[in-house]
């Protein structure tokens, strides 16, 4: 991989809760290159949306604790002065957020907010900073830029709303961009808009893109990498074509054995993966799966490293049953899936 | 439920809703007593004049009411523990029998208040519809009156003639007038926020539910929506009786409330010449402070206690 | 926006024209006894009450009664009988000490309780905000009427600081108007800093939380840019809905209780003289007089906030 723009090492965050402290992250690792597009999937409460909250900056200090390495380019930033992190965050990290209708603020014209941005991390005039706007709305592909940027939030459509969010980001020329679970709220002929979109800008303007999303079809379609997700760690990371066509981790089974497939007949039961995630409150030692997983044998009490085994280099996980017996247990009715224990 | 269970558990642990729970608790118990106190303490009632007479404190004989028309104050005596009013009445007797008056009032007007408020407000935002402009349009118009200036009007009208309303018929001087201006009043100001919180009740899926199982709206009125205002009426329930009490003292003061002995009249009658008799103002007033300081901390940790997200509103 | 205006104004008619039916109703339907009694004063002479009953119609039918009354309302005439006043006269001779203390203690209680609620809100959960908090909790548990009581007494009797009430025209005499004012403006704002500061307190922590806060923080934005812009702009708005209408109440002879205390003549306080006197055509008339400042300011205050929230503006 070229040289990466964000380094991310041994990520932990965990929240203070009145039943003592809630871990959601637990050494977290990755690195995107610019240019790159690496997706973060996994299911609510994963941690994918607290690792980023916390590599952007916006977790509270007096809430979370947040303990790890982010190297944006050359620069640490955890250990960094608030001044230091509000120079970056908007400025060369960017994040857009899921709901644009509350993420927008609603008395506000969303011309003024995106050139809020702008006043934030440099010297420009109002009138300059209006042009600039403009500009970013039509680079989102916005039909009437001009007319758009004097308009409230809830005068606009849901995509609408999302793509002033992304011109937002834009703004200050990021060099990586955070989405976390952008098209989720929106339907989905839009999503597919606004997915095109950010493709087309990461291949435009050369920022990373880091994708959070619990939606695979969404990272088949424009992810490099994809990081799984489960309880606060990685457990399977790879190119999409890895993960999906010869996924090494019972948990990814199971997502992909979840989708409902059109080209194969229905099934009686959409299947499903039995069990539910554990609390961050006491995490278990071990693989975070063994409760849940038909296939936990005496080794995985003993929390296996995140290393590749199925022979690609870029492919790893966490699962340290053999790629052959792997190959044969993840087959169920005819396709990827779970088998359900018991 | 369960969380009901917590939330009580909460609310023991809070310690200025124990304290405010047993102030009032405290001054509601000794105004009650008042007849008992009249009868075995001071021996007087509290309309029983005595301008000329004397009584002793301390061993001295003193004069209920100097020749020069001075009242005497607070002391350590079974006679006039707090002093006199300048007809020679013994105040501590007002003070418990007006504290009965004014709490019986506050109390009974905010639970006629509940009962038009929830009424008005479930019928209003379930029913929807023409109910529901009618009675908004009716919440409106009575907001639209300051409610001191409205109360007092009302107090006054009726005051001087009674209540005539087909066949009931209630004297001017009834504890029952200002009870009912007060309960009416203040309508508006718990009925919206119930109607509010019906009308998203009915959104939320369940109601719909219910609905589609055939239940009649009665039924789901009373059996499902009510339940879920509990928690709104215990905390409007407080800070509505401490608004009354301090309402209901506004209006004795200027004459427009009860007609009896109670805490605003003492003070009006000390604020006429507070030269003389300083301590008919300033003890009611720290009685009326100590009540609805207590109901006010207890509405308060209630509110926190039971939702904490609660939004009192008042539109 | 002109639309929405029109829409709001046309609204406060109506309602008026309900304030006035109700009126009618309570006054002179609703209450038992003979409402020329009621109107002339219980010495009246015979004179008098037909005078009465000529000008209020009681001889005549409900219609005609509330045609009377109104008629008397708008053209001025209405009077009170043992007086020998006109009430509208009365009124307007009330209204400078009225809005004099009035406006002088909004402005005090805007900014202090603003001040306070967002002092609370920036150290919430700190020894601040329990102080402000405690201190609040007992301000609005204070009868208006007695703290004025107290302060004249502590104040301006045992200690000569203040004027013992009565008020002073500004254009009189400016610093007499001041000082004749202090104490009231600090009684009547009380109550309401303490309301504002624990509205406006939940409010602001309210919006904190609010999804775009968080994005005004991922833009980079300093805590002051944030709190200001975005906090404090939002919370405000519920407080302008409540202001209106506490203004509304106040001026409209709301201030009663103070205005009695400190003997300032106003509308409020000619309003209770009437009450203590039993004299209804001013009560009526002041009673009037107030719904309309509260249909007003209730009228302003919605489009005031159609401006500050423009998504209001869209459904009217």
């Amino acid at each position: 991989m070229a040289e990466p723009v964000l380094r991310v090492e041994d990520l932990e965050v965990a929240y203070a809760t009145a039943a003592g402290p809630a871990r959601a992250v637990r050494g977290v690792s990755f690195a995107v290159a610019p240019g790159e597009t690496l997706a973060i999937v996994g299911e609510s409460g994963c941690g994918k949306s607290s690792a980023a909250h916390a590599v952007m900056g916006l977790l509270d200090a007096r809430r979370a604790s947040v303990t790890g390495r982010v190297q944006l380019g050359a620069r640490e930033l955890l250990g960094a002065s608030h001044t230091e992190r509000r120079s970056v965050r908007g400025g060369e990290l960017a994040m857009v957020f899921q709901d644009p209708l509350t993420s927008l603020n609603p008395v506000q014209r969303v011309g003024t907010q995106i050139a809020e941005q702008l006043h934030a991390h440099r010297a420009i005039g109002r009138a300059a900073a209006r042009e600039r706007a403009v500009e970013l709305l039509g680079r989102v592909r916005i039909a009437a830029p001009a007319a758009t940027v004097d308009a409230h939030p809830h005068e606009l459509s849901g995509g609408m709303r999302q793509r002033v969010m992304i011109a937002m980001a834009l703004a200050n020329e990021p060099r990586v961009l955070i989405a976390d679970e952008p098209t989720t709220a929106l339907d989905v002929t839009i999503q597919a808009q606004i997915l095109d979109l950010l493709a087309g800008l990461r291949v435009e303007l050369g920022v990373a893109l880091i994708l959070i999303t619990h939606d695979l079809g969404v990272v088949a379609e424009i992810a490099d990498r994809v990081l799984v997700m489960y309880a606060g760690r990685i457990v399977e990371a790879g190119s999409p074509a890895d993960v999906f066509l010869d996924p090494q981790h019972p948990y990814t089974w199971g997502l992909l054995g979840a989708i409902p497939r059109v080209d194969r007949p229905v099934a009686p039961r959409l299947p499903a993966i039995a069990g539910l995630p554990p609390s961050p409150l006491a995490p278990a030692p071990g693989c975070p799966f063994q409760p849940r997983c038909p296939h936990v044998v005496s080794a995985c009490a003993e929390l296996p490293a995140l290393e590749p085994r199925a022979g690609a280099a870029g492919h790893a996980d966490r699962c340290v049953l053999s790629p052959a017996v792997k190959r044969a247990r993840r087959e169920v009715a005819g396709r990827i899936g779970l088998e359900v224990s018991g | 439920m369960a969380t009901h269970r917590a939330s009580l558990s909460t609310l023991r642990r809070n310690r200025g809703v124990v304290a405010g729970l047993l102030v009032f608790g405290l001054i509601a118990l000794a105004c009650l007593a008042a007849p008992l106190y009249a009868e075995h303490v001071a021996g007087v009632g509290p309309e029983a004049n005595n301008i000329t007479g004397t009584f002793q404190r301390n061993g001295r004989t003193l004069d209920v009411v100097t020749p020069g028309g001075r009242p005497v104050g607070p002391g350590w005596s079974r006679r006039y523990l707090l002093g006199a009013d300048r007809n020679g009445r013994d105040v501590m007797v007002r003070m418990l029998y007006g504290g009965r008056n004014s709490l019986v009032v506050g109390i009974v007007a905010a639970l006629i208040t509940t009962l038009l408020a929830v009424t008005l407000g479930l019928l209003a935002g379930y029913l929807r519809g023409w109910v529901d402009a009618v009675i908004r349009g009716g919440f409106d118009l009575l907001w639209s009156f300051p409610v001191v200036l409205l109360a007092i009007a009302l107090g006054t009208a009726l005051a001087i003639g009674g209540l005539e309303l087909g066949p009931v018929t209630i004297e001017g001087d009834s504890l029952w007038i200002p009870i009912l201006v007060l309960g009416a009043v203040y309508v508006p100001y718990l009925g919206r926020p119930i109607r509010g919180q019906v009308i998203a009740l009915r959104e939320s899926g369940w109601v719909e539910a219910a609905e589609a199982q055939g239940l009649g709206a009665p039924r789901i009125m009373v059996a499902e929506i009510l339940p879920n205002l509990a928690s709104t009426l215990l905390v409007f329930g407080t800070l509505i009786v401490a608004n009354n009490i301090l309402t209901e003292a506004g209006l004795s003061f200027l004459g427009a409330g009860i007609q009896g002995p109670s805490w605003g009249s003492i003070i009006a009658e000390g604020v006429d010449r507070p030269t003389t008799a300083p301590h008919l103002a300033i003890v009611p007033g720290l009685a009326i402070v100590a009540t609805v300081l207590a109901l006010n901390v207890v509405g308060d940790g209630l509110r926190a206690a039971l939702d904490p997200r609660a939004r009192v509103s008042l539109r | 926006m002109r639309g929405f205006v029109a829409r709001r104004m046309a609204g406060m008619a109506l309602v008026l024209l309900a304030v006035s039916l109700t009126a009618f109703l309570v006054f002179n339907v609703i209450p038992g006894g003979d409402p020329t009694v009621r109107i002339a004063g219980r010495s009246a002479s015979e004179q008098t009450r037909a005078q009465v009953r000529e000008d209020f119609g009681f001889d005549r039918s409900y219609p005609v009664q509330y045609v009377r009354l109104m008629g008397q309302v708008l053209d001025g005439t209405l009077t009170s009988y043992p007086d020998r006043v006109n009430v509208r006269d009365e009124i307007v001779r009330g209204i400078p000490a009225t809005a004099s203390l009035v406006i002088g203690a909004a402005v005090i209680w805007v900014l202090f309780g603003v001040g306070f609620g967002v002092l609370s809100a920036r150290y919430a959960g700190r020894w601040p905000d329990r102080v402000v908090g405690a201190l609040a909790m007992v301000a609005i548990s204070l009868p208006v009427f007695w703290v004025g009581a107290m302060l004249l007494y502590y104040l301006t009797y045992r200690v000569e600081l203040f004027p013992p009430g009565g008020y002073v025209g500004l254009s009189e005499d400016p610093g007499g108007w001041l000082t004749h004012l202090l104490l009231p403006w600090f009684t009547l704002s009380l109550l309401f800093i303490g309301v504002y500061a624990r509205v406006l307190r939940t409010s602001m922590l309210d919006a904190e939380h609010e999804d775009y806060v968080r994005t005004a923080r991922a833009k980079g934005l300093s805590e002051r840019r944030v709190m200001t812009r975005h906090v404090l702009r939002n919370a405000l708005v519920p407080l302008v809905t409540l202001f209106g209408l506490d203004f509304g109440a106040a001026i409209g002879g709301g201030a009663i209780l103070t205005e009695a205390v400190f003997d300032l003549h106003g509308v409020g306080q000619y309003a209770a003289g009437a009450v203590d006197s039993l004299d209804l055509p001013p009560v009526i008339g002041t009673t009037l007089y107030a719904a309309f400042f509260i249909v007003l300011m209730s009228a302003l205050v919605d489009i005031v906030y159609g401006w500050l929230d423009p998504r209001v503006r869209v459904d009217g």
